[in-house]
């Protein structure tokens, strides 16, 4: 788990195959945004995960910088 | 060495940077998901933690509790749920403490204060901390640290103030209202809040360490604010906190400052009144004193003999002669809060003998709010408050029934300095009976809603409305009581109304009497469902060994 104020990620092991990810953000109408940086994350890392992003309005590098160190977090 | 700065981590980091290593251990984590239920439905993305980290652990061989708190998420303010777990937390370290279990306890304040968006249910929350802190601090010094990028305002400006020991750094500041709270309220000539030297110069912890509000200020970095922790620590338990002075408890001292300051030298404004006079005429029905009150006065102190009870009641009324301006209709100022302090404490000195009956104390509450003001913040109106607060909590500790009934207004810091720690609150059921935070002005411009949006949310969250029936709802209040006329009662109804607070006090005389009872009432269990959960939790965790 990582929290830099106004974002939180939320990364658990995701026991079948498939991960879920639920994003609640407080800026409307960045679907597209967000499918981009979760597919780079994917595509970066084969992992199988139960992801929560609670987000306040960060900027999409920081969201993804948030995920990978939430997923080096998960690994210790 | 490498300086490992303080401000610029989450409040996470925090607290585990200042504990020993590898002892941190959270409490209600994240993955616990207590999150507020109450910022969704007004579409604010909720966090896993609300804002707070309860964390455990050690400082050398002593074991110690670290609540901090995150300025980045809403402001670091206050709500339901993050405020259960800093009150929840530090009732169960006086539980242990009674038990001769001592846990150290240390709070990271980086806080806004209430949180808007919970409004009543954050002000309760915040009464239950100051009520925990106080009672803490006989058995071991509560230390508060306000060195993170938001600073220490509101409600939790009052909670630092009640803290045995304050370490600020030149990042923090601390302050009863905000910069641009105090500018909404009293304009850009009193206080503008885009002048960022005078912010610093009148809140920065440089300032208020010259002032005595806080007592040791530390560079920015862990390795200082951890250093000053465990040496007070261990000065803190060697002494037993006996013999300690502490701040809210100088009252000749405060009020020598206070006489000394140059007021501004503005006319009386005699007719412009916020205030429905209600606080005076309550005080002058219910006391046979009055003729003492004429005019002149502020606050209203008087002793009266009801059947077998000695009551000292108090009120704070306004009065267009005081000296500063900003208190001049019926507003807690520095002037109100350090004068209900004495008066509260003469009683609890005059009783402290065996065998003696103690007075009741009658809180009588028609307080609009706080005084808005730049002298009031220069001379530190948190600590005047806080020292109201202190002398409430002290005097129901030393077994004083405290009462309060609330006729007109019952507004945020000023509420919770005069009324709000009270053994029991009752309430006359009428319309112009009002508890909340803040102005809706104030609220808009907060908050960045319309007007029009801040009044639509008080039909969807009952804790941000601000009538009597919905503070009542919350269990704020134990009995509302019918009066013929608010502002003008009948002889009838004024004896109705003392039989009542006669009542409430032979109540507090017999039971349980510090404010989580109110987690129990009738109303409380059906509203304030996470002020309980969330404490239940915690509970749970908090006695599994390190």
């Amino acid at each position: 788990m990582v929290a830099s104020g106004n974002l939180e990620v939320l990364l658990e092991p995701e026991f079948s195959a498939v991960s879920k990810v639920r994003v609640r953000t407080s800026v409307d109408g960045y679907r597209e945004e967000w499918t981009a940086i979760l597919r780079t994350f994917f595509e970066r890392h084969d992992v199988a995960a139960a992801i929560e992003i609670n987000d306040g309005g960060a900027s999409p590098p920081i969201v993804l910088l948030r995920l990978e160190q939430a997923l080096e977090e998960s690994r210790k | 060495m490498k300086i490992d700065s303080f401000a610029e981590k989450t409040a996470r980091d925090r607290a585990r940077s200042l504990l020993d290593a590898d002892t941190f251990r959270e409490l209600l984590d994240p993955f616990v998901r207590l999150e507020s239920p109450h910022l969704p439905v007004q579409e604010i993305v909720p966090q896993s933690d609300d804002g707070v980290v309860i964390a455990r652990g050690k400082f050398g061989d002593k074991n110690a509790l670290v609540l901090s708190l995150e300025g980045g998420f809403q402001g670091g303010s206050v709500g339901e749920v993050n405020g259960a777990k800093i009150a929840g937390a530090l009732e169960l370290a006086l539980r242990d403490a009674r038990a001769g279990k001592l846990i150290f306890p240390v709070l990271i304040l980086d806080t806004g204060g209430i949180r808007l968006q919970e409004a009543n249910l954050g002000l309760l929350a915040i009464s239950e901390i100051h009520s925990a802190i106080v009672a803490l601090r006989e058995f071991v010094p509560v230390i508060g640290v306000i060195a993170g990028r938001v600073g220490c305002f509101g409600g939790m400006a009052i909670a630092a103030a009640l803290c045995t020991f304050l370490i600020g750094n030149e990042v923090g500041r601390l302050g009863l209202n905000g910069p641009e709270v105090i500018e909404q309220e009293a304009g850009t000539d009193e206080f503008d809040a885009h002048d960022r030297v005078l912010i610093w110069e009148t809140l920065g912890c440089r300032r208020r360490l010259a002032m005595g509000q806080v007592d040791l200020l530390v560079d920015d970095s862990v390795q200082a604010i951890k250093e000053a922790i465990v040496t007070r620590i261990n000065i803190g338990a060697a002494e037993k906190q006996r013999g300690i002075v502490l701040r809210t408890r100088e009252i000749a001292v405060q009020t020598q400052k206070i006489q000394d300051h140059a007021t501004p030298d503005l006319e009386p404004d005699a007719e412009k009144s916020f205030s429905s006079g209600r606080g005076r005429r309550w005080y002058n029905a219910l006391m046979e004193n009055a003729a003492e009150h004429a005019e002149g006065k502020s606050l209203l102190v008087g002793d009266a003999q009801w059947g077998t009870e000695t009551i000292r009641a108090i009120s704070v009324v306004p009065n267009p002669l005081a000296r500063f301006p900003r208190a001049r209709q019926g507003q807690m100022g520095v002037e109100e809060g350090w004068g209900i302090a004495r008066a509260i404490w003469e009683a609890i000195d005059s009783d402290n003998e065996p065998g003696k009956v103690k007075h009741a104390i009658v809180a009588i509450v028609d307080v609009p709010g706080q005084a808005f003001g730049l002298h009031e913040e220069q001379l530190g109106i948190h600590l005047a408050l806080a020292a109201a607060v202190d002398a409430y909590i002290t005097a129901r500790e030393f077994d004083h029934p405290v009462v309060a009934l609330i006729v007109g207004k019952a507004i945020s810091g000023a509420f919770l300095a005069h009324g709000l720690q009270a053994s029991e609150i009752l309430a006359l059921d009428d319309a112009g009976v009002e508890i909340h935070v803040m102005s809706e002005a104030s609220v808009s411009r907060v908050t960045r809603r319309s007007l029009r949006e801040v009044a639509a949310l008080a039909q969807i969250a009952p804790s941000t409305a601000r009538d009597v029936h919905s503070f009542a709802s919350l269990g704020g209040v134990s009995r509302l009581l019918k009066a013929d006329d608010a502002d003008e009662p009948s002889p009838q109804s004024v004896e109705e109304v003392r039989s009542e607070i006669l009542q409430a006090i032979r109540r507090a005389r017999a039971g349980a009497k510090s404010p989580p009872v109110r987690l129990d009432s009738p109303a409380a269990l059906a509203s304030r469902t996470m002020s309980r959960e969330v404490r239940r939790m915690l509970e749970s965790q908090w006695s599994m060994e390190l």
